[in-house]
């Protein structure tokens, strides 16, 4: 780089300031409006830190075209509201009246008040103090000596008494509790104390305020009667007689001890009550949970019930493949449901869905109707496969499972979720149990046939838990049951026709003695509302049937997710016979994979081989319901006998 | 059954509160103990705020000076006394004075002076035979003839006082004179007209729930322990700590130079003539002065529980206080020092008797006047039916509420003491508001529409 062109870079850019600096001078040279030149002279070249403000005054408003300027003036007034014609000076619009004509608009409310309120008093010829109006009174009741001495005489109120309540109440416009407070009575026979010792005289009698309030009432009360008898008065009139004449002061007296004690409750009731008020509402929400999810049980049990009359609908395969579609996706909908009741569903499906494939059919429980029906698509399944030997299966890994999930799934999967249970405190428990057994909750070595045990394993103590929770659960009903016996101790074989007749009634009251709060929402929320019903079921049998259809309730479910399952295989297996045979084991792995990642399962649906446990789970904890429903049942025989002894 | 009042009843009170204001410029006053309030109602905030003490200065044999208003007694006359128109207890004992100094506070900022008045001409000048005829006014030296005048007055003031009260100030204004009570109008200051009114001042604290914009006389209850009270407390405080503190006011400081913190101040202060120094009383405005700065920026309340207590989780509060950051404060003679949890002291025993400063002169205070005391017992004698309204509008008012802390604990102590009701403090948030809440309570009652007919003239 030359010096010529550093010099042409410098030069153009020394060149550049000078233009706008000279600009800038000029704008400051403008010397604002109001500040002298010699002053502004003294500012120099630099603009003074200050910012000279444009001393022009805001454009003024145009008032021309209006009328001309409004006068005001100091006036003297009175207030009609005063008696003592006292004087007082406020500003006011000339030749006008009273504010009432100020049109302002913020005071035109007030003004058109005033006006229509001036013409109704048609042109009084006072001009009137707009507020005097707020002047109000109360009416209080006017009486004559001899209407005193007629009516109203009392033991305990001398006349003066009633005089000066009737008018403390004037002077308070009936505020009790400001009369209550100022209520100094002197009886006129004593020499009055001097005035200075006011608040520190105490009344000669104490008064509560239940005593004036009653006093008062009832004079009240029969001045209005003896102006206008009863059957002359307005509805309005009457009802406020009515009320006065009513008035209970012993009444009033206990209601404000009930309500001193409540203003001084120590903390540890307040706390009380606040626990007690969220457990109640916890249990309505319970209640009303519980109450829902019943009535939509006993929907979907009625339901197809009342179609079944006509069953002409669901002649075809493919209308009864719809029907099911249907009730599938309605299914999908809701959450699973969990509450037994006594329902059309019937045992027919009792013995599962470990009976196989051979047992799919259309959801036969619920139709009713549709146990002997069959639909071709059980079938297919078992088509077109080629076997292999058995060493080569196990070494490729090939099972044969009743029933698949939908989507695939890596076989390595089944080791995280072996020891997992429906609820993390299940779970939780799980973990305990085996961790006492001394087995790792993770497989050292997880092959399938290790898996397989371990499941059982699983499955076993599943099992035991759930014995153990119910044979609690008993050892509990059983105490509540003895306790009420003990109770009762006798005579109310009648209660027993009621409970039957709205058991379900029955059922809702006790909702809140079980409080179990899991939070789960499948195997213990059923628990929950057995142990809930439970001081009920020892009184009658009924609801143990109750019991049984709740275990079947749950094992249609199952039965329903398992239908939909083998859907979801056939259309795979459909697939799959299109390719060739021979690499059907390694196509199948390849799909497998492709599947895995190309349609992650969206509904995250439990892979196959986790649900071969919990089916065995289900039905064992089903059979254990029954075990604990025959106990319950052998108790209840039980606790009927002792009551009719 | 309150249905049949509340039926017939719709109160003048109320109804003038939800409409527009009629300007008849009165004027509001309202006296304290540390301070007189004086402006026009219908204003946010009073125009003249004087001192209510004032100054004698004795000239001769029979002639006297008196000094009113902060320009003035501030200032250390030679054989100057302080003096202040009300008992400790907040009522009003020299009536004369206390005229004057009303009229002080009006004139001096409000309306011009009547030339015809040479008293109010000119206050320094101001010198006037003790004895003086004050009979001989006629109308046109009344400072505010056109005016009414509104005043406040405590809950407490016995009959006699109250025509005095309204005597005295019908000197004053030749119209109207409306004596209001002043917790009424702490409580309108607020916008409540149902309220339990604390009132921490300089002479007294006072408890008066009101109902309807009617004060429940049965309810007052007041204790001495207030501002006045905890400059005692810190006067205490200062003589007992080692090393002591030393208590100059500004004015015996002539020079001063800088020392450590807790090091021995240096300063050179000031000698007055034989004879000529000003009075003991004067020395003691100024040191309340100082006490109020002090309160001001040092002084707080421990906000939650007592100081003697445990929080909840079990720790000592006096442990918990020492750990609090001190505040530094620095005398008038350069001592200096940072306050730790002995800032904490000087209020406690407001609220728990136990943990008062004491020595042989000032004995603990009874355990019924602290502030939650007063309260239960204000209550208990209000119906049971409006406590937990009360309850739930608690207006904190008066200038040693503006300690730090103190709506704090007294929220905590309240809640602690009645669980079951909802607590509800609302104390104005602004100082002024807070300070000079009766006068502003007093300036909205005396701009309704309503005000002049429902006040007792
Ligand atoms: N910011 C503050 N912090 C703490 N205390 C303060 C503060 N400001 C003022 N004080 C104290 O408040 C008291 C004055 O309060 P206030 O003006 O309410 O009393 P008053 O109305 O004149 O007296 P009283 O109500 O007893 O007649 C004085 O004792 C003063 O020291
Ligand atoms: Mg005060």
């Amino acid at each position: 780089m030359t010096a010529a062109d550093m010099k042409d870079m410098l030069g153009e850019l020394a060149i550049e300031p000078h233009a706008p600096r000279v600009k800038k001078q000029k704008v400051i040279e403008k010397r604002p409006e109001g500040v002298p030149r010699e002053l502004f002279a003294l500012f120099g070249e630099r603009a003074p830190p200050i910012a000279i403000l444009d001393t022009k005054a805001k454009e003024r408003p145009k008032f021309s075209s209006r009328q001309k300027v409004r006068a005001w003036e100091r006036k003297q007034f009175t207030n009609p509201a005063r008696d003592d014609g006292l004087v007082l000076r406020h500003w006011q619009r000339k030749e006008d009246t009273g504010i009432a004509a100020l049109a302002t608009p913020a005071d035109s409310n007030i003004a058109s008040e005033m006006d229509t309120d001036e013409k109704e008093k048609d042109g009084k010829a006072e001009p009137g103090y707009p507020y005097a109006r707020f002047n109000v009174k109360v009416t209080v009741p006017e009486y004559s000596d001899e209407q005193y001495e007629s009516h109203l005489k009392s033991e305990d109120w001398s006349k003066e008494e009633t005089d000066y309540l009737v008018s403390l109440a004037l002077e308070y416009d009936l505020r009790w509790i400001v009369i209550s407070d100022r209520y100094e009575y002197q009886p006129s026979d004593l020499p009055k104390e001097s005035a200075d010792s006011m608040s520190v005289t105490v009344p000669s009698k104490d008064r509560s305020m239940e005593d004036m309030k009653a006093r008062y009432y009832s004079v009240a009360a029969k001045t209005m009667a003896l102006k206008q008898p009863l059957q002359s008065m307005s509805t309005t009139e009457f009802e406020l007689h009515e009320k006065m004449t009513k008035f209970d002061a012993t009444l009033e007296t206990t209601r404000k001890k009930l309500a001193q004690t409540l203003f001084v409750r120590p903390l540890e009731e307040v706390k009380e009550e606040e626990i007690l008020l969220a457990e109640l509402k916890r249990i309505v929400t319970n209640q009303e949970k519980f109450s829902q999810e019943r009535k939509e049980l006993y929907d979907r049990l009625q339901a197809p019930h009342s179609a079944a009359g006509s069953t002409a609908m669901y002649k075809t395969s493919h209308d009864l493949f719809k029907l099911m579609q249907d009730l599938l996706n309605a299914d999908k909908n809701k959450k699973r449901r969990s509450v037994g009741g006594p329902g059309e569903g019937g045992p027919s499906m009792a013995n599962g869905p470990s009976t196989g494939a051979s047992d799919r059919g259309p959801r036969s429980s619920l139709g009713g109707t549709g146990n002997d029906k069959r639909t071709s698509l059980g079938g297919s399944t078992s088509t077109g496969q080629k076997h292999l030997s058995a060493r080569d299966e196990a070494k490729f890994g090939i099972a044969h499972l009743e029933r698949t999930s939908t989507g695939t799934t890596f076989r390595h999967e089944r080791i995280n979720n072996l020891a997992k249970a429906k609820s993390n405190a299940l779970t939780l428990k799980m973990t305990h149990a085996l961790q006492e057994l001394g087995i790792p909750a993770r497989l050292s070595m997880p092959t399938a046939a290790v898996c397989d045990e371990y499941e059982k394993l699983v499955g076993s103590i599943h099992t035991l838990l759930e014995v153990r929770k119910v044979s609690e659960k008993l050892e509990t009903e059983i105490k509540i049951a003895r306790a009420q016996v003990e109770e009762k101790d006798g005579g109310n074989a009648d209660a027993n026709a009621d409970a039957n007749a709205n058991g379900e009634q029955g059922k809702l009251e006790t909702v809140g003695v079980g409080g179990d709060d899991d939070g789960d929402e499948d195997a213990e929320g059923e628990d929950d509302d057995e142990a809930d019903a439970v001081p009920e079921r020892v009184e009658k049998e009924e609801d143990d049937d109750d019991e049984d259809e709740d275990g079947e309730g749950d094992e249609e479910e199952e039965e329903e997710e398992q239908e939909q399952e083998q859907e979801q295989e056939q259309e795979e297996d459909d697939d799959d016979d299109d390719e060739e045979e021979g690499e059907q084991v390694q196509a199948q792995g390849k799909q497998q994979a492709v599947a895995d990642s190309a349609d992650e399962d969206a509904d995250g649906d439990e892979g196959p081989e986790e649900k071969t446990p919990s089916e065995t789970a289900a039905t064992r904890r089903n059979s254990v319901r029954k075990r604990s429903a025959s106990v319950v049942s052998h108790f209840s025989n039980k606790s009927s006998k002792r009551q009719r002894k | 059954m309150e249905v049949v009042g509340r039926v017939l009843t719709f109160n003048a009170f109320s109804q003038g509160l939800m409409n527009a204001a009629d300007e008849i410029s009165a004027l509001v006053l309202d006296p304290g103990f540390s301070t007189i309030r004086a402006g026009f109602a219908g204003e946010d905030v009073p125009k003249s705020v004087v001192s209510s003490y004032y100054g004698v200065v004795p000239l001769g044999a029979s002639k006297t000076k008196y000094l009113y208003g902060d320009n003035s007694i501030n200032v250390p006359s030679p054989r100057v006394t302080i003096h202040n128109p009300m008992s400790a207890d907040g009522n009003i004992e020299n009536w004369d004075r206390a005229k004057k100094l009303w009229e002080y506070a009006i004139t001096s900022r409000l309306t011009s002076a009547k030339p015809a008045n040479p008293i109010l001409h000119d206050k320094d000048d101001k010198v006037e035979q003790q004895d003086v005829e004050m009979d001989g006014m006629d109308e046109q030296e009344k400072p505010m003839a056109e005016n009414p005048l509104l005043m406040t007055e405590t809950g407490w003031n016995s009959g006699k006082n109250r025509e005095k009260a309204v005597l005295l100030q019908r000197e004053l204004a030749t119209t109207t004179v409306v004596v209001m009570q002043k917790l009424t109008c702490h409580s309108f200051s607020v916008g409540k007209a149902s309220a339990l009114v604390i009132d921490v001042g300089a002479s007294s604290t006072s408890i008066t729930p009101v109902h309807d914009g009617l004060i429940l006389k049965k309810g007052i209850v007041r204790s001495p322990l207030a501002g006045n009270y905890i400059s005692d407390q810190l006067r205490l405080l200062f003589s007992t700590s080692s090393p002591q503190v030393p208590l100059n006011p500004h004015y015996l400081v002539s020079s001063k130079t800088p020392v450590d913190a807790l090091a021995p101040s240096q300063a050179i202060l000031r000698t007055f003539a034989n004879g000529s120094a000003p009075d003991v009383t004067f020395r003691r405005l100024q040191e309340e002065r100082l006490l109020t700065e002090f309160k001001e920026t040092v002084v707080q309340v421990w906000p939650s529980g007592r100081l003697a207590g445990h929080d909840a989780q079990g720790r000592n509060n006096l442990e918990a206080a020492k750990n609090t950051p001190p505040r530094p404060f620095e005398m008038p003679d350069g001592y200096n020092q940072a306050f730790g949890a002995e800032r904490y002291r000087a209020v406690e025993g407001l609220f728990d008797p136990k943990m008062a400063l004491t020595d042989a002169a000032k004995p603990a205070p009874q355990a019924g006047w602290t502030i939650p005391e007063l309260i239960k017992s204000s209550l208990s004698q209000v119906d049971v039916d409006i406590r937990p309204h009360l309850l739930s509008n608690v207006v904190v008012v008066g200038g040693s509420t503006l300690i730090h802390g103190f709506t704090e604990r007294l929220d905590n102590e309240l809640k602690a003491m009645f669980p079951g009701p909802r607590v509800r403090l609302s104390a104005p948030g602004n100082v002024y508001e807070r300070k000079f809440a009766s006068w502003i309570g007093g300036s909205i009652l005396a701009s309704l529409g309503t005000f002049h007919q429902v006040c007792v003239f």
